[in-house]
């Protein structure tokens, strides 16, 4: 059975094949009604007869299909990414267990790690909660009557649940982050409330799927991917047949830079610190500086601005904004942005100064 | 020290045009459930009050309500 929470409604499989059968679902569910949609499409003029046969086309055919990725909700920049099927569900684990899992996903619909948390739950016939964008008191009670025992989300959603968080929740055997760096402390924390689960750290992104794991905030490359991943000039580089891209395996360079910048521990582990491509990632979103500050300046009596990051314990990095203007505040600023822009996209703290820090080389001075 | 950090929660609820469940803030009051504050406006909260005592709140333990925030603070 597979199920779905958006206002209180549920979904069955029998009722996820009859709307791949209708082309359409009846009702408007939000998470639902992505995957209906990606479902649909990997579909195209194949008519299934059974949730089993789609799951085998799945598999049978993962070298050839592929479905494409709007990557808007969680980067700065919209763009659509062709991921293969193959690299989608590379590291899908068929469940032979009479044991069925049950999944808890906090991770928004279209984002890359929540179609391969779909596919792992789907392949194996398991049932998942859709916990993103519900009230997190709700959480609670799905964690606690419907027994999770897989929660996979990002680090900051794992914050926002365990502030939230009254009682114990011993059914969850395995909490799996990724998408944000994460803290040693938010690792800790968590087995204060999720005393029977094993912790797994994913280092993933949308160009590449999920590449490392650990238990700790520290990363290793395995031997089986020696040859496909190395450490050049402090980022990590990638061998272009790991992109789930197209478009980005066409490239010339066999290796594509992340842009990832790693912090080495010793001479094996490693962690990564940052991105050096300008970008900030904040609660697993991806935020351009330089589009913030555009959207800035497009509101009345902003003269200049600088965006920037600061490190933060709760979102990982938090965006802030320096602001120079006549008869503005911080208040007003963020009500214009509400209605231009998304709330990821609203700088957290902003302030109105009368100039800004500025380097030798006469730049803004940009701290990330 | 309870008056600054009131100070600093009006100012971030009245800048994030949130409308907090309860008329009174005392150390019961939740941050999330009472004030309202998502992930965004509790990162902020934490800015804030670095900013104002040194202190990040979220660096040892998970912070549920205004009485948690003081015990960081003493």
């Amino acid at each position: 059975m597979i199920f779905w929470i958006e206002n209180s409604k549920f979904v069955s499989y029998d009722q996820l094949l009859q709307d791949i059968k209708k082309g359409k679902s009846q009702e408007k569910i939000p998470g639902y009604n992505y995957f209906l949609k990606l479902m649909l499409e990997l579909l195209e003029g194949y008519n299934p007869n059974s949730i089993d046969e789609i799951i085998k086309h799945f598999i049978a055919n993962k070298d050839t299909l592929s479905f494409e990725i709007h990557t808007s909700g969680t980067t700065s920049t919209s763009k659509s990414i062709e991921v293969r099927m193959e690299n989608c569900i590379r590291h899908v684990k068929l469940n032979t267990k009479k044991e069925k899992k049950v999944w808890g996903m906090g991770y928004p619909a279209g984002s890359f790690a929540s179609t391969q948390v779909f596919f792992q739950s789907f392949i194996n016939r398991e049932t998942i909660f859709y916990l993103f964008g519900m009230n997190f008191n709700c959480s609670e009670k799905v964690l606690s009557q419907h027994e999770i025992t897989n929660l996979t989300c990002t680090p900051t959603f794992l914050s926002m649940l365990l502030i939230h968080l009254k009682s114990i929740q011993p059914s969850v055997k395995k909490i799996t982050t990724g998408g944000e760096k994460i803290t040693e402390n938010l690792i800790q924390l968590s087995k204060n409330k999720f005393i029977n689960a094993e912790y797994i750290n994913i280092y993933a992104s949308t160009e590449t799927g999920s590449l490392l794991y650990s238990n700790t905030e520290f990363f290793s490359i395995p031997d089986k991917y020696k040859h496909l991943l190395k450490i050049e000039g402090g980022t990590l580089h990638v061998q272009k047949s790991l992109l789930n891209s197209i478009q980005e395996n066409e490239q010339e360079s066999e290796w594509f830079n992340t842009n990832d910048i790693v912090e080495w521990i010793d001479h094996s582990q490693f962690r990564f610190v940052s991105r050096s491509n300008g970008y900030l990632n904040t609660g697993g979103y991806r935020i351009s500086p330089s589009e913030i500050e555009e959207t800035l300046l497009k509101i009345n009596n902003i003269i200049d601005v600088h965006v920037y990051g600061k490190p933060n314990s709760l979102l990982g990095t938090i965006v802030c904004a320096d602001v120079i203007g006549k008869n503005i505040d911080s208040k007003n600023i963020k009500k214009e942005m509400m209605k231009i822009t998304d709330k990821q996209k609203i700088p957290q703290v902003i302030r109105v100064v009368e100039s800004f820090e500025h380097v030798s080389n006469g730049k803004k001075r940009l701290m990330i | 020290m309870k008056d600054k950090l009131i100070k600093i929660i009006l100012n971030l609820l009245n800048e994030n045009n949130l409308k907090p469940k309860t008329d009174e803030i005392n150390e019961n009051t939740t941050l999330t459930n009472d004030l309202g504050l998502d992930s965004f406006a509790l990162a902020q909260l934490t800015v804030e009050i670095e900013s104002e005592f040194g202190v990040d709140i979220f660096e040892n333990i998970m912070v549920h309500n205004v009485g948690d925030i003081l015990k960081q603070l003493k």
